[in-house]
C-alpha cells in the first residue's frame, strides 16, 4: 500500500492520518535522504566529519517534525510535493544550526566559530579602505539613489558589489524575479547609469571652479 | 560575443578581473577581445574602472551580528521561498547592508539549492540500512499519528519519550557494533586460516568471490523514487567502468526523467587511484568541460577502487559525455576514462 509511487504529500498524509509502520517506513525512505543532505551540509561546514553526529542530528530532526503530535507537519499548508521537501530541508538545517549554536555556548569563544564570526573574519581583511575610497563610496551612495528607479535594482546593487553575490547567487533568491542573465544586465545598466552621473558631476565641478576662479581674484 | 560595435557587457567586466592563467581555453579569445575593446573604447575602459574600483572598495558596513539581525531560521524560510512578499523584500534590503547576515543568506540558499544526493549522504544511508526502519518503528512505536496522540500531544513528556526511543536506536546500534567487532574478531581469524590454505590452492580459492565484473556501465535505479511522473526521483545514479564506448553495444546510457536533481556515478578504476583526483564532465562532442570536481579519496574507496561523485542534473540533456579522472599533480596525469549517454 505504501511504496514509491505515492507522491510526498500523500506519503506525509498517510503518516498522519494512519497508525501504520509502513507509511512510517516510506516516510523515512523517501525523506532521510533530503534531512540527511542538510545536515551533512551544515556539519561539514562547521569542520565536523562524524558520522554518529549526523545521525543524532537526523533523530533531532525526527523530534522536532514529531513534536507536539506532528504540529510542525500539520501546520504546514502548502503540500506540494516540492514544498515539503523545502520545509523539511528548513527544519534540518535549523536543528543542525541550532545545534551548533547551542554547543558553541559551552564552548570557550574561538574554539567554535558560527556563521557571523566567520563572516567576519571574511571580511575584516577587506575592510580597511582609504579615504579617498571612502568618498567615492559616498559618492556612489548618492548617485545610486538617485540612479535607482526600484528598491530592487538598489538591492541587486549591493548584494553584487558590497556582499560579493555572483549574479546567479542573485537571481537565485526569492523575490528577485530575474535570471542570472537579467541581475546582470541590471548591474551593468546602474554602472552606466553611474558613470554618467560621475561624468555629469565632474563637468559641474569644472564649471562651478571656472566660474568661481574670476570672482576670486 | 563581441564586435566594435557591442561593448562589454558584466560578463567582460568580471573576466577582465580574472588572471589570465586561470581562464578556460574557451574564455581566453574573449578575454584578449575584451581588453582590445577596452583599450580602444573610452566608455568601456571607464566602465572597467568604476566596476574594479567598487569591486575593491565597498565596504561592508556592519560586520557583526547585531540584536537586530535576524535569526538563521528565517533567512532560512527566506530561501525556502516561505515568507511573504514585503518580509522577504525587508529581510533582503538587510542583507544588502549587513555582511554577517548576507552570508548566512548565502549559506541558506546553498543549503536550500542542495539535492539529497552528497556522498557522504549515500554512504551514511548505505552504512546503516536498517536505521530507517528502525526510526520508522520508533515513530509508530510512540504514535505519531492522529489517533494516539490526540492525548499524548498535550502530555510535556512526549518529546521526551521520543527522544530516549532513539537513544535505544543509539543503544541498539551500540549492541550492532559490539557483535560487530565480534564478527570482525571471527572473520579475520577465518582470513588468516584461509591466506595460509591460499598458499598451497589454486589461486581462484579466495575468501570471497571475486568481483563480478558488471556489464560494462549499467545504468542503476533510481535510489529514491520511481523515475516518472510526480514521484520523479531526486537522484539518478549510474555506475562506469574505464573505457570509451560510444556507439559500442556495452555502452553506458543514463535515462534521465524529468525532476532529477542529481546524477551519482560510480567511477570505477583498474589501478589503484591516487588520493587525490580531479573529475572532469565533459561534452564528447565539444570537447567542453561542463563540471568538475576535486576529489580527496577515502582509504575505503583507495581499497575498494570506487568512487561517486555527484553531477547536478541541469548540466546534463540527452547526448553523449565524457569523464576524466586525472591527477591533481601539476601534470594532470590521467587516470581513467569514461563515457557514457543520456536520454530522456
Amino acid at each position: 500500500m505504501y511504496n514509491s509511487e505515492m507522491s510526498a504529500p500523500e506519503v506525509i498524509q498517510a503518516c498522519l492520518g494512519s497508525d501504520s509502520e509502513a507509511a512510517w517506513t516510506e516516510f523515512v525512505r523517501r525523506f532521510q535522504p533530503v534531512i540527511a543532505s542538510v545536515i551533512l551540509r551544515v556539519v561539514r561546514h562547521y569542520g565536523v566529519t562524524d558520522f554518529a553526529m549526523v545521525d543524532d542530528l537526523i533523530q533531532e530532526t525526527y523530534c522536532r517534525l514529531c513534536r507536539d503530535n506532528c504540529k510542525a507537519i500539520r501546520q504546514f499548508e502548502n503540500r506540494s510535493e516540492d514544498a515539503i521537501f523545502r520545509f523539511l530541508k528548513v527544519v534540518a538545517g535549523s536543528v543542525a544550526i541550532d545545534y551548533f549554536r547551542a554547543r558553541r555556548t559551552y564552548k570557550r569563544r574561538g574554539e567554535m566559530a558560527d556563521l557571523a564570526e566567520e563572516a567576519l573574519s571574511h571580511t575584516a581583511a577587506t575592510s580597511d579602505i582609504a579615504s579617498e575610497d571612502a568618498l567615492l563610496l559616498e559618492e556612489v551612495a548618492v548617485c545610486l539613489k538617485r540612479i535607482t528607479t526600484s528598491s530592487r535594482d538598489e538591492l541587486i546593487f549591493w548584494l553584487y558589489y558590497r556582499q560579493g553575490f555572483t549574479a546567479k547567487d542573485i537571481a537565485a533568491l526569492p523575490g528577485i524575479g530575474l535570471s542570472a542573465k537579467g541581475v546582470e544586465s541590471s548591474i551593468h545598466r546602474l554602472v552606466q547609469a553611474l558613470r554618467e552621473g560621475i561624468l555629469r558631476k565632474k563637468k559641474r565641478d569644472v564649471c562651478a571652479g571656472e566660474s568661481a576662479t574670476p570672482r576670486s581674484r | 560575443m563581441r564586435n566594435a560595435e557591442t561593448h562589454i557587457d558584466l560578463h567582460g567586466f568580471e573576466l577582465l578581473e580574472a588572471d589570465a592563467e586561470d581562464l578556460l581555453p574557451e574564455e581566453r579569445d574573449l578575454f584578449e577581445q575584451v581588453q582590445d575593446h577596452v583599450a580602444h573604447c573610452s566608455e568601456c575602459s571607464d566602465l572597467a574602472r568604476i566596476h574594479e574600483s567598487l569591486r575593491r572598495n565597498i565596504p561592508s558596513t556592519s560586520q557583526v551580528q547585531t540584536a537586530a539581525c535576524p535569526q538563521e531560521q528565517e533567512w532560512l524560510e527566506l530561501a525556502a521561498g516561505f515568507l511573504e512578499k514585503a518580509e522577504t523584500e525587508q529581510l533582503l534590503k538587510h542583507a544588502g547592508q549587513c555582511n554577517s547576515c548576507s552570508h548566512v543568506l548565502r549559506y541558506a540558499v546553498e543549503i536550500m539549492q542542495s539535492a539529497p544526493s552528497e556522498q557522504g549522504c549515500l554512504a551514511l544511508a548505505a552504512s546503516r540500512p536498517e536505521s530507517g526502519a528502525l526510526i520508522a518503528k520508533k515513530l509508530v512505536a510512540l504514535g505519531c499519528n492522529v489517533d494516539k496522540l490526540g492525548s499524548r500531544a498535550a502530555s510535556p513528556s512526549f518529546s521526551a519519550k521520543l527522544r530516549s526511543a532513539f537513544l535505544s536506536v543509539d543503544r541498539s546500534r551500540n549492541v550492532a557494533w559490539v557483535c560487530a567487532a565480534i564478527g570482525l574478531l571471527i572473520v579475520a581469524s577465518d582470513f588468516a586460516i584461509l591466506r595460509y590454505r591460499d598458499s598451497r590452492q589454486p589461486p581462484e580459492r579466495t575468501l570471497q568471490p571475486p568481483v563480478t565484473r558488471v556489464a560494462p556501465n549499467p545504468v542503476h535505479a533510481p535510489r529514491t523514487a520511481e523515475p516518472q511522473g510526480k514521484n520523479a526521483p531526486l537522484i539518478a545514479s549510474l555506475t562506469l567502468d574505464p573505457g570509451l564506448t560510444r556507439g559500442l553495444a556495452a555502452e553506458a546510457v543514463l535515462k534521465l526523467p524529468n525532476g532529477v536533481e542529481s546524477v551519482s556515478i560510480t567511477l570505477r578504476f583498474v589501478d589503484v587511484p591516487p588520493r587525490e583526483l580531479n573529475v572532469e564532465l565533459s561534452n564528447a562532442d565539444g570537447p567542453r568541460r561542463l563540471w568538475n570536481k576535486n576529489v580527496s579519496l577515502t582509504r575505503n574507496q583507495i581499497r575498494t577502487k570506487e568512487i561517486s561523485v555527484n553531477i547536478p542534473a541541469a548540466v546534463l540533456r540527452p547526448a553523449y559525455y565524457s569523464v576524466s579522472a586525472n591527477s591533481t599533480s601539476d601534470d594532470h596525469e590521467p587516470i581513467a576514462n569514461y563515457s557514457f549517454r543520456v536520454i530522456r
